[in-house]
């Protein structure tokens, strides 16, 4: 049987999951190795749901191995590239999918990291510059002249560089 | 959320690291991790937050100086107050501050404990207050306080009042406290984080990524983010997250993204997405020096440069692409077609110094004992500059030109497909001239026969593919002449591969007895060399079977000796003799006795000979009998008749006349007379007058002469690659 480590969300909250799944982490997994299963694992910088999240990843990516996401990408449809479940997983609000990226680069689980970076590129790939201020909600807090600037040195760049 | 909770009765804190923070008035954020009875979690304080605690809580003091219990307040620690060197951000003085800090906010929180515990024993409201809960700290909760403005406490009115103290009073008199207890646990809670704007975080984050103190700056990342509340969005992603969203975007893609805001325009050209890069432009009226320089610029981490069939490169605009052609960061840089590329417009892509690899070799010093020494770059500096430039179909380009390549030092695959006016001359000179080259495509250029019989002969050793696809100029027999002494050749009638130089060592035989078979005795010197050089940078691992097999081979004594005084002069003589003399111990024995074959050169090698006889407390390593052929003194050849002495002072083999002498060696442990050789015995015996007998043989009339004053001019430069070939 394998060993059940208790990780303890930020709310408090104690989730108990199999030691092989959260082994994906680096980083509970150098807490494992420091201090043994025996110990709950806090991890306060990541809410409940989140957490959960994240561990659905884990578990799911153990029986389907996601292949490395190839730089940059061929597509701005993730489902041309890599398993739908994975779209779906990174399919949701773009709150929690910061959130799943932050969660990803704390707990230093690559893959997850990956994938939710690559569907992030997914939003600005092949739209313009008002589209992609639009989605992520940006402000332009670039100056009039410096917008111009900008223009002007990359016309010719956006058209001749590869 | 509202939950009866009681105040963290417990408290600890530890000061971990710290950081500078550069901002207009520059200041030192330290980060402490705070233990309380719930948990535990880190917060970022400067000296200035401390000192306003102090002040707050010297305030509630003097309000508390007239009611009953202002005598407990006389434990309260003393602050050290600010000196004069307020702005001082010297390291020692950090930590000075630090440990004052430290123990400021320990007896602080002892003063906390003892309070809250006298006020526990008397039951008094702390357990029937009721917090609008900040429960373990939840972020969201803890911040709508803050926002709201409520206090911790909310006092539960119909509380029970067992010993007969009204509530009222009791609150009267212990207001103080309270207010006390109250900004203490304010101090050292989560919530104080929201005091660091939010512009700041990003600096904070560097400022601690930079101090490299990764685990404290991630829980600083994710503590700061959280406070925020969660509405995050993609420009609060730290830097790095976002360069990784980047690496999957186009170049295009990253244009567009340049304009959207200035934190994306910082990040679009950061070093890391720009590797490889294509620019694509074939009309012939385009400014391309109007951009190209900014352009190249902004990007100084470029690894692949393609800007083939940019008809308007010439030599005007070019200029801009030297300064990178020496940086060490470009490795191939394309300009197929560039039809105005011509012979002038190379002498300007080569215009930069190569020596400035030297000086921009990271570290100074050596960059400057290096160029005072006028080595050849090739050994010692880091092993990069461009390794692949391809000129196919640049016509205009004439052996003037080609020539001028001989500055890049890395070189190792040249296209020159189609450049109609390349002659034999300048291939020979690169030939000549080149360690690196691998790959040379000569397809429809004007070479000749003799340019064929030179690259054979006396070609560039490293040469493996040779590509004469289309030259008019030669006959069947030059290409026989390439198959047959090994090259990889494309575009003869056939392609034959037949691999000179396999992988590290395997298989040297064979190419040391196919280079006898087909090539002069000259090429076999390069051959040798090429082998030395490899010999003296991957020493531990020759094999000894190998290196046996060409004790046989003069010239290859004579082309390590070559290299290892090259080597010795040419490094900082200590480090590179200590150097050599652990290769020489660890590393192949026979090469031991090849180095000593050869040991008539007494006079120059003495300094690298001292240093090997410098062997610290243990013996001397004996050189296995099974590879000493000759007596190190006088080179006779060992036999039955004349067996093997190791001097016990050098280990170094000898015949019984040449180590006769016996002395005493206590450095070594030899408190007896043992046998020494004569050079040894000179050295160590108190008279040192004896004179070493010097016999000729028969063998040394083949070994290599070194001429000193070619070697090492008196001034200590050493010899460059040109005098090294006249010596050959």
């Amino acid at each position: 049987m394998s060993t059940m480590v208790k990780l303890i969300s930020q709310e408090g909250e104690i989730i108990e999951v199999d030691q092989e799944t959260v082994m994906l982490s680096v980083l509970i997994k150098s807490m494992i190795d420091d201090s043994g299963t025996e110990e709950d694992i806090p991890l306060p910088n990541v809410s409940k749901s989140i957490l959960e999240k994240v561990l659905e990843f884990c578990k799911h990516i153990k029986e389907h191995p996601l292949q490395e996401i190839e730089k940059p990408l061929k597509s701005a449809n993730l489902r041309d590239i890599i398993p739908e479940w994975y779209d779906d997983f990174v399919d949701v609000e773009q709150e929690t999918l910061f959130e799943v990226i932050l969660a990803a680069n704390y707990l230093d689980i690559k893959p997850l990291l990956e994938l939710a970076c690559a569907k992030v590129a997914t939003m600005v790939k092949g739209k313009s510059v008002l589209d992609v201020r639009k989605t992520f909600n940006i402000e332009n807090d670039l100056t009039p002249e410096e917008e111009a600037q900008i223009l002007e040195e990359n016309k010719w760049a956006e058209e001749a560089i590869q | 959320m509202e939950s009866a909770i009681e105040f963290p009765d417990f408290f600890t804190v530890k000061f971990n690291n710290h950081a500078k923070i550069d901002e207009k008035e520059p200041f030192v954020l330290y980060s402490i991790t705070v233990h309380t009875n719930f948990s535990c979690y880190h917060i970022y304080k400067r000296y200035s937050d401390f000192s306003k605690l102090n002040d707050r809580i010297m305030a509630i003091k003097s309000e508390a100086e007239n009611s009953t219990h202002h005598d407990c307040f006389k434990n309260l620690p003393a602050f050290h107050g600010s000196s004069l060197y307020y702005w001082n951000l010297d390291e020692g003085f950090i930590q000075e501050r630090k440990g004052q800090l430290e123990k400021y906010s320990q007896s602080l929180l002892q003063f906390y404990h003892k309070f809250s515990d006298r006020n526990h024993h008397k039951n008094v409201m702390f357990k029937k207050c009721k917090v609008k809960s900040y429960k373990k700290y939840s972020m969201n909760s803890v911040k709508e306080q803050i926002v709201s403005g409520t206090t911790h406490l909310d006092l539960d009115s119909s509380s029970d009042t067992d010993e007969g103290e009204t509530f009222q009073n009791y609150e009267k008199n212990q207001h103080q406290e309270i207010k006390i207890l109250d900004t203490i646990n304010e101090f050292f809670s989560v919530s104080e984080i929201f005091n660091i704007e939010t512009t700041m975080t990003i600096k904070i984050q560097r400022a601690f990524r930079s101090s490299k103190f990764n685990s404290g700056l991630r829980k600083l990342k994710k503590s700061v983010y959280s406070c925020l509340g969660y509405t995050c969005k993609i420009d609060q992603l730290p830097e790095e997250l976002l360069l990784n969203i980047f690496t999957y975007l186009e170049k295009a893609d990253l244009y567009k993204a340049s304009q959207c805001c200035t934190y994306f325009k910082e990040l679009s050209f950061h070093r890391c997405l720009w590797g490889r890069c294509k620019i694509v432009n074939q009309k012939k009226d385009f400014p391309i020096g109007k951009y190209l320089p900014k352009f190249l610029s902004k990007l100084d981490q470029l690894k692949v440069l393609d800007l083939s069939f940019c008809m308007s490169l010439d030599e005007k605009n070019i200029k801009a692409l030297s300064p990178h052609v020496f940086t060490g960061n470009l490795k191939e840089l394309y300009l197929d077609g560039c039809e105005k590329i011509n012979d002038n417009a190379l002498t300007a892509l080569m215009g930069g110094d190569p020596n400035h690899l030297v000086a921009d070799a990271g570290n100074p010093h050596l960059g400057a004992s290096l160029k005072l020494r006028r080595i050849p770059t090739s050994y010692f500096l880091r092993k990069e500059g461009i390794e692949l430039l391809s000129l196919n179909e640049c016509r205009n380009i004439h052996c003037s030109g080609v020539m001028k390549l001989e500055k890049l030092k890395y070189l190792k695959t040249l296209n020159l497909l189609g450049c109609v006016s390349v002659k034999d001359d300048s291939i020979k000179h690169l030939n000549n001239k080149s360690d690196t080259i691998e790959t040379l495509n000569l397809g429809g250029t004007g070479i000749t026969s003799e340019c064929i019989y030179y690259i054979v002969t006396e070609g560039a050793i490293t040469l493996k593919n040779v590509n004469i696809v289309g030259c008019k100029k030669l006959k069947n027999s030059d290409i026989e002449l390439l198959k047959t002494s090994g090259f990889n050749v494309t575009g003869g009638e056939d392609v034959f591969r037949f691999n000179l130089l396999p992988e590290p060592f395997s298989g040297l035989k064979k190419i040391t007895q196919s280079v006898l078979k087909t090539r002069s005795t000259l090429s076999i010197f390069r051959v040798y060399k090429y082998l030395a050089k490899r010999l003296i940078n991957e020493l531990k691992y020759f094999p000894t079977e190998i290196a046996e097999s060409c004790l046989d081979h003069d010239e290859f004594i004579k082309a390590i000796n070559l290299e290892i005084h090259c080597h010795g002069v040419a490094l900082e003589p200590q480090l590179q003799l200590k150097e050599v003399n652990e290769k020489f111990c660890n590393g192949s024995q026979a090469l031991l006795t090849l180095y000593y074959r050869n040991k008539n050169e007494e006079v120059k090698f003495s300094k690298i000979d001292k240093e090997l006889t410098k062997f610290p407390p243990k013996p001397p390593t004996w050189i296995p009998d099974k590879l000493c052929y000759f007596c190190c003194n006088c080179e006779k050849e060992f036999s039955f008749f004349s067996r093997v002495h190791h001097c016990r002072a050098c280990g170094k083999c000898f015949c019984s006349a040449c180590s006769m002498n016996k002395i005493i060696l206590p450095q070594y442990g030899y408190t007896t007379e043992v046998r020494v050789c004569i050079s040894c015995y000179c050295r160590y015996s108190s008279s040192g007058s004896q004179e070493i007998p010097r016999q000729s043989s028969g063998r040394n009339g083949n070994s290599i002469i070194f001429d000193g004053a070619v070697l090492i001019s008196p001034s200590g430069q050493n010899l460059g690659e040109n005098e090294s070939h006249r010596i050959m």
